[in-house]
């Protein structure tokens, strides 16, 4: 077997050229399909990170997938909204520690609006607990102050200290635009690659401010009374939802039914991660696409080695000759020919591994600042490694092909050397 | 007297069930002999040299080898056998292009282990043997070139050696010297049989060139031992 490894080596080595192509066809593949699985666990571990320390969110009764889109993925809007006696009574529970009130509704050419209290930058967590830090400026302090999420202040260029209008609901050609208060950038959060930074945060009052002049969704000058707005007590009647964080998480399931249960009004608490899960099977299926087509990949590129060496097979075959005359078995030039295909497989798959691990370590700030993609130039992970494995016996078992032909050709030609 | 290392009796061969190519009633070599089995190239030669090596096997009759009986053995076996006492010298073309000159040498030794084992009781190793054998033949100069710079007259010489390294007791040569000028052609001829002769190996040269037999003792023509009755193609090329 030394000696047949050593033959494959040199014969390779002679045909370098061709079998250097081979490799890098299969590393390409190998990194792409690996890069994929890394990616696709990145993401999924990125998204169940997009919120954390929250025990419960609580809106208006609908689907449990539904709230978490719109209180945490600013995706689709509630149903309903819960009255603000109805947060103020669950928000005292003896058993919650804090609590986050969200309002939504408005937006600023295309971002969202969120209504909450300074709580929001204390208690707000994602990934792995980690709170929201600012990169400019201060939390919001008086009625106009506007707080932006990192990619809102980067794609609009904003920086502290800009004036903005906040248009009534979504979409950013609204037509209805608040421009009767403008508001002031007071701060701009860091990145946190998670849907905070396509927020824009004000303060509750902001948003009753906002709607004084607004009955029934259309905007009536003067309905709202002649009273100048610091003489006003700008109390929220209503609100979107709110994240609940508790004194012990035993008590998570106790007040999730409570909550269910409320007799105030319809209302549904669901829990962070379980809601997470749900949405992410949801998106399993491109994933999976994902993963499958970077399969194929690798397949075309054992293909294009099986092609180059089948070819290739016909001009070896007085080589082949040669070595039966000096008494190599066809079961030997089997072995070879396979052989040959494996350490192929196996450059070509180093070789990948080293493309993406060069790759990934050149591009891993950015994907982390841009995408909230959290990757680790870890070592391969067994899911990875099995990856790896089905390549490399899929590549040595491809070379059975050009190895069976090669044992054809040797049982025929015998030592008869064919030019 | 020693027995013969090549013996065929009524050996009959064809590619169909009825065809009858090759019918050779009796043909032996005996050990150390040398002999010059002539030829027209269509005559068969080839197709002989693949019954005896054991790469066919015959339709009826019985090829035997230094005393044992190859036919009814299995490929295996007989690759095994070939590998252990038979060398061959081809046309042209022998050598991997990718080995050394001594790597070529010594790929005997590497296949087979009785090979390995006469080459170390007669030279210590392999490869004092291969060096004694190219020096013999005038190629101990050339060791470290590329096996693709050498000319053809060289390759052969290194062929030879690769046939006769762990002294085989037959060697089988197809035309070795057709891609050889006359006066290198001489030269080879003297040196393989002379190698022959001092490692006591069986020399069957096979050539159409009826110029080449003045160098051997024995001149068997294939036409006169085949008796097949009708004109034989040489099918397998």
């Amino acid at each position: 077997m030394k000696l047949i490894f050593s033959l494959a080596l040199h014969s390779l080595f002679n045909r370098r050229v061709t079998a250097l192509m081979i490799v890098f066809s299969i590393a390409v593949s190998v990194a792409l399909l690996v890069g994929v699985e890394k990616v696709r666990t990145g993401a999924k571990h990125s998204f169940s990170s997009t919120i954390a320390g929250t025990d419960l969110i609580v809106g208006a009764r609908s689907g449990s997938v539904q709230l978490l889109l719109y209180s945490v993925f600013r995706i689709g809007s509630a149903t309903n909204n819960i009255s603000w006696q109805s947060y103020q009574e669950i928000a005292s529970h003896p058993k919650v520690a804090w609590s986050i009130p969200i309002s939504l509704g408005d937006s600023h050419r295309g971002y969202r609006v969120l209504g909450t209290t300074t709580d929001y930058f204390k208690h707000y967590r994602y990934g792995r607990k980690r709170p929201l830090t600012f990169a400019q400026g201060q939390q919001f302090n008086r009625l106009h102050d506007v707080v932006l999420g990192a990619e809102v202040a980067r794609t609009l260029g904003y920086k502290t200290g800009d004036k903005i209008v906040i248009a009534h609901g979504m979409g950013s050609t609204s037509f209805t635009k608040h421009e009767d208060q403008p508001f002031t950038v007071t701060g701009v959060l860091a990145a946190t690659g998670t849907p905070v930074d396509r927020s824009l945060h004000v303060s509750l009052q902001a948003i009753e401010a906002i709607h004084i002049d607004w009955k029934a969704g259309a905007y009536i000058p003067g309905s709202g009374g002649k009273t100048p707005l610091d003489e006003r007590e700008l109390q929220p009647h209503q609100i979107t939802a709110f994240l609940l964080g508790l004194k012990s998480k035993l008590s998570t399931f106790q007040l999730q039914r409570s909550i269910s249960n409320y007799r105030g009004e319809p209302l549904q608490a669901v829990l962070p991660g379980v809601a997470l899960q749900e949405l992410w099977g949801m998106l399993g299926i491109a994933e999976k696409a994902l993963l499958i087509i970077s399969g194929f990949v690798v397949v075309s590129g054992l293909f294009g080695m099986l092609t180059v060496l089948l070819t290739g097979l016909n001009e070896r075959r007085r080589e082949l000759a040669i070595l039966r005359s000096v008494g190599a078995r066809p079961a030997q030039i089997l072995s070879l020919l396979v052989l040959e295909t494996s350490l192929l497989t196996l450059c070509g798959i180093l070789l990948g591994m080293l493309l993406l691990y060069a790759g990934l370590g050149a591009t891993l700030p950015l994907l982390e600042e841009q995408y909230g993609l959290q990757l680790a130039l870890s070592f391969p992970t067994t899911a990875e490694l099995k990856l790896l494995g089905i390549v490399f016996i899929a590549g040595t078992l491809a070379g059975l092909i050009p190895g069976y032909r090669a044992y054809r050709y040797s049982l025929a030609d015998g030592m008869t050397v064919r030019i | 007297m020693s027995h013969p290392v090549i013996e065929l009796e009524q050996l009959c061969f064809g590619w169909k069930p009825n065809q009858n190519l090759l019918h050779i009633e009796a043909f032996s070599v005996a050990a150390g002999e040398r002999v010059f089995l002539r030829g027209p190239s269509g005559s068969g030669k080839t197709t002989l040299l693949n019954l005896i090596t054991g790469i066919h096997t015959p339709v009826s009759g019985k090829v035997t080898l230094t005393g044992t009986d190859i036919t009814g053995r299995s490929g295996a076996w007989r690759d095994r056998f070939r590998a252990d006492h038979i060398g061959l010298i081809f046309q042209q073309f022998n050598l991997l292009p990718y080995l050394s000159v001594l790597d070529n040498v010594l790929l005997p030794c590497r296949f087979s282990g009785v090979r390995r084992q006469k080459a170390c009781e007669r030279y210590g190793s392999p490869e004092a043997a291969a060096l004694a054998l190219l020096s013999e033949l005038g190629i101990d100069g050339l060791l470290q070139q590329p096996v693709t710079d050498l000319s053809i007259g060289q390759q052969q010489r290194v062929a030879a050696a690769r046939a006769l390294i762990g002294s085989p007791e037959i060697l089988i040569a197809d035309e070795p010297t057709s891609s050889l000028d006359s006066d290198t052609r001489s030269a080879f001829i003297e040196l393989l049989i002379s190698e022959c002769d001092q490692n006591n190996t069986a020399l069957l040269f096979v050539s159409h060139d009826n110029q080449l037999a003045s160098h051997f003792c024995r001149i068997v023509a294939l036409d006169e031992i085949n008796s097949a009755g009708q004109a034989v193609g040489e099918s397998q090329a």
